[in-house]
């Protein structure tokens, strides 16, 4: 039985379910191939943030950007909605900046769907050597995985998707598993191993524990596979 | 009979009277991957009242991670024993151990946590139910609040 309160206004809404198409634009050959820099691990960047007019990409709004090398720039920009009421989702954006603020879109990566935010962190070999990875990471109120993005100079590709976590202290989430994400070339391409064992989630929005030594992921030939370790695929 | 229970807000009503926006396996990743939603999202303005659904003990205030702002109360129903969770509050105004009061005011709801990144326009208050103290990871330890409000306002607000 509930108990009433003093009757209140009520706010007015407009139904906001929004499908909207990504445009994926993904310069270089259309048959990719990974990019061979020599092998060795990649250390997460601090870039410098920058901010671009979002209008001139034709997102809503953008967080701040991630200097890439040269005038590209990296992050995440909520697409401007499809129609009042609604809200446009969340994209990775790669842009060359351009005098005065605005940008131009080099790279828009598929939706992030109903994630609440994209948090873009740039890997590159040491001294900020190209090409560098970007390990996107959408999440609600708990993680909903890793986005992976290869940039090498003008080319953009979406790797794939690793959709793993990790759990929070409390045991609850799970939340990120950029933090313990250790990446590195190889001589059969891109790995990210994890250093803290990860959950994956299953069917039934529950999750299952995976050991850190038993998952990883290898970039190869265009496509990002799972392995058991970067050495055995 | 006494009531025994009420809602969190004085207006509730789903955020933009969205299905994905209650409880189950109703959010969708970038390939289309469904993931959980762990509970309701109620339209709040940041700085919105948020109520006690029930008497009972406060049993955990914290901060930080991808909830932001968060209290638990734990309260008994029909003599099963659950937990209320209000989660990117703005301001929490009782304490670990606190006895509430039904309809007493616990604080303000906000955009704490991962909710930050969203406009305005999608303010809102993440309530659970939980079947747990500590409930683990996704849908684990959580119901659908219909259990106990017997009803979704999922297109029409109800007044608390």
């Amino acid at each position: 039985m509930s108990v009433g309160r003093a009757p209140a206004f009520v706010t007015a809404l407009v139904l906001g379910a929004g499908v909207v198409l990504a445009v994926s634009v993904v310069a270089g050959a259309a048959s990719p191939t990974v990019p061979g820099p020599p092998a060795g691990p990649l250390e997460a960047q601090r870039p410098t943030a920058v901010s671009v007019k979002a209008a001139t990409l034709g997102m809503r709004s953008c967080s701040k950007m991630l200097e890439l090398g040269g005038s590209l720039v990296v992050g995440a920009c909520r697409e401007r909605a499809a129609a009042r009421g609604q809200t446009g989702p969340l994209h990775l954006v790669v842009a060359q900046r351009l005098p005065g603020g605005a940008a131009a879109v080099k790279y828009t990566g598929p939706s992030a769907g109903d994630a609440y935010s994209l948090k873009p962190t740039v890997f590159a070999r040491p001294g900020a050597a190209g090409p560098f990875v970007v390990l996107a990471e959408a999440a609600a109120e708990l993680s909903y995985g890793i986005g992976v993005y290869v940039v090498d100079g003008a080319s953009v590709r979406h790797a794939g998707d690793m959709d793993v976590g990790v759990a929070t202290d409390d045991g609850e989430g799970p939340s990120s598993a950029v933090p313990f994400a250790r990446l590195e070339w190889t001589d059969a391409g891109l790995c990210v191993r994890f250093t803290r064992d990860l959950v994956r989630p299953k069917p039934d929005g529950t999750y299952t524990p995976v050991a850190r030594d038993r998952l990883a992921y290898v970039y190869a030939s265009g496509r990002l596979t799972e392995a058991t370790s970067c050495g055995n695929r | 009979m006494a009531a025994n229970w009420t809602w969190p807000l004085l207006v509730n009503v789903i955020r933009k009277k969205k299905v994905s926006n209650t409880f189950g396996m109703v959010r969708h990743y970038a390939n289309g991957t469904p993931k959980p939603h762990q509970g309701w999202d109620f339209e709040a303005a940041v700085g919105t009242t948020a109520y006690a659904i029930a008497g009972g003990k406060v049993h955990s205030v914290k901060s930080g991670g991808d909830y932001g702002h968060r209290i638990t109360i734990e309260f008994e129903h029909n003599g099963v024993k659950y937990w209320a969770f209000y989660a990117h509050m703005q301001h929490i105004g009782k304490s670990v151990g606190d006895i509430v009061e039904l309809n007493d005011e616990i604080g303000t709801t906000g955009k704490s946590g991962n909710a930050i990144n969203l406009p305005a326009s999608e303010d809102h208050l993440h309530f659970e139910i939980r079947t747990q103290a500590s409930p683990g990871m996704g849908l684990a330890g959580r119901i659908s609040p219909i259990k106990i409000f017997g009803v979704c306002p999922l297109n029409v607000p109800i007044a608390g």
